[in-house]
């Protein structure tokens, strides 16, 4: 695979991967503004990358790669780029009442349960493969796999018991 | 929760068509446009530093100047004198109908960085640690100097706060000079801004705790029409990743240094890495009595992709008295002052 260089290999490489990254960041950033932010800052750092992927799949974890990078990045920074617009807080719609509960759950849970979760159950990469792209031992990712599914567990729990 | 669950959910936070478009057409357009950036580092020294002078000096006021925007700068009443003429004292506040008052103590200027101290209340009963919380202003720049598209960028640090019980919490919120595609960086010396709150926040845009938008109440400020940093014209190389820039100009004033830089037109060394991204940790006053004075944070790094022309200003550490650098060090290499007679 070439670099990515022109505004149609750019928009082609974005139509292909954007939903993913983008349910990456705002995963990550919890907000709509800071999402499409984020999403947009990991597609021109694709433009100025000046190596060639070695094939999709590197391709595809170089930008989720990069998109947890980036929002992490921006987290850490109080400094934010002024907005032409306060319209920030745009709503998500859910097709169910629950499913917005589910992802205010989802969005309750520490950063790397969130990306494992995300990575093993959305995207359906194994512990192996989601350890490679983090970079973390495939034990550790397991082991994150499993809390995660508790920690869940337990919040879901929680919230039923506090309804009766 | 199993995986049709996870992937209903996150079938629904996936852009819609017009977002997915309106994202890519900004992405393609920025090519085109002016890119602000920004960059903290070493705010969590400063605030300490911050923290220990609060618990020291309480909210004293020194020459006019306030305790806490002193702090910020690890300054004393000797190093207030060097700032008075860039501080005004506005001390204007407004209770909206939501019970909550913002309360515009002072603001702090010079020609390329703004901040303003502000004091947020909340009704009774509301309780304000400041822990991860932001506030925000729309703001504008009178008369706007500029051509082409414009962009400027803002945020804000919460202060130390002594009783983390109470209704009451401190921030600085800065921002950086407008800077135009077309036209350069506009100075901030001798304009008025319009500062309107729009929210204080906690843990991003989300977690809104005060929304001040129904109400369009705005504070004006005149800014001071002294200028107490000094521009040195040099026109001379800067090695950025082993090619040569035009370190154009500097500019020093006592809570600032901004460095403008002349590249080529569309230069990823604007950008890195490393680049000029390198620039912040690099720069470094120094001093006629040998001190060497880093920056605390980057207020503004702008970029146009047109003319190949970087703006990038950072906030001193310390208070400084410009007419005592000698030399300025950016990216290893040494720029001697020696003998140039500042520009105004």
């Amino acid at each position: 695979m070439g670099m990515v260089h022109t505004g149609e290999e750019v928009a082609a490489l974005y139509r292909k991967h954007v939903g993913m990254v983008y349910q990456i960041c705002l995963m990550l950033m919890k907000n709509v503004p800071d999402a499409e932010d984020a999403t947009q800052t990991v597609f021109r750092k694709v433009m100025e990358y000046d190596k060639p992927f070695r094939d999709p799949e590197h391709e595809k974890a170089w930008l989720i790669v990069t998109a947890r990078n980036e929002c992490k990045n921006q987290l850490r920074h109080w400094w934010r780029k002024n907005r032409a617009s306060e319209e920030t807080l745009q709503n998500l719609t859910w097709e169910q009442p629950e499913d917005g509960e589910l992802w205010e759950y989802i969005l309750s849970l520490p950063e790397k349960y969130r990306m494992v979760l995300y990575l093993h159950y959305y995207q359906g990469y194994t512990a192996l493969e989601t350890a490679e792209i983090l970079g973390k031992n495939p034990s550790t990712v397991r082991t994150w796999l499993v809390q995660a599914r508790w920690k869940l567990k337990e919040i879901l729990e929680v919230e039923e018991y506090g309804q009766m | 929760m199993g995986r049709c669950e996870w992937k209903r959910v996150f079938d629904q936070v996936k852009p819609t068509p017009e977002q997915e478009q309106a994202m890519l057409d900004r992405l393609l357009q920025e090519q085109k446009e002016v890119k602000p950036v920004s960059r903290m580092k070493k705010m969590t020294a400063v605030l300490l530093a911050a923290a220990l002078l609060l618990m020291a000096c309480a909210f004293t006021v020194a020459a006019g100047v306030d305790q806490r925007l002193l702090a910020l700068f690890r300054g004393d009443e000797q190093d207030a004198q060097q700032i008075t003429e860039g501080v005004v004292s506005v001390e204007e506040s407004y209770t909206y109908d939501n019970g909550w008052t913002v309360e515009i103590e002072q603001v702090l200027v010079d020609r390329y960085s703004l901040a303003v101290l502000v004091d947020m209340i909340g009704p009774k009963g509301v309780v304000l640690n400041g822990e991860d919380c932001f506030v925000d202003f729309a703001s504008e720049i009178i008369p706007e100097d500029g051509e082409g598209v414009g962009s400027y960028v803002s945020g804000s640090t919460v202060l130390e706060d002594e009783n983390p019980e109470d209704n009451r919490i401190s921030f600085l919120w800065q921002r950086g000079p407008s800077t135009f595609l077309k036209s350069g960086t506009q100075s901030l010396i001798g304009c008025e801004i319009t500062l309107r709150p729009t929210w204080l926040t906690q843990g991003g845009s989300r977690g809104i705790i005060a929304d001040f938008r129904e109400d369009k109440r705005t504070f004006t400020v005149k800014l001071p029409e002294q200028d107490s940093g000094w521009t040195y014209q040099l026109g001379l190389p800067l090695l950025v990743d082993e090619e040569t820039m035009t370190l154009e100009s500097l500019y020093i004033s006592p809570i600032s240094a901004a460095c403008f830089v002349n590249g080529t037109p569309h230069d990823s060394r604007m950008w890195g890495p490393p680049g000029l991204s390198g620039v912040y940790e690099s720069l470094v006053l120094n001093m006629e009595n040998g001190d060497s004075v880093a920056m605390s944070q980057s207020v503004s790094q702008t970029y146009n992709p047109e003319s190949g022309e970087g703006r990038l200003v950072f906030q001193t550490e310390q208070i400084i008295e410009p007419e005592n650098v000698v030399s300025v060090t950016v990216l290893g290499q040494t720029f001697s002052l020696d003998g140039l007679a500042p520009a105004d």
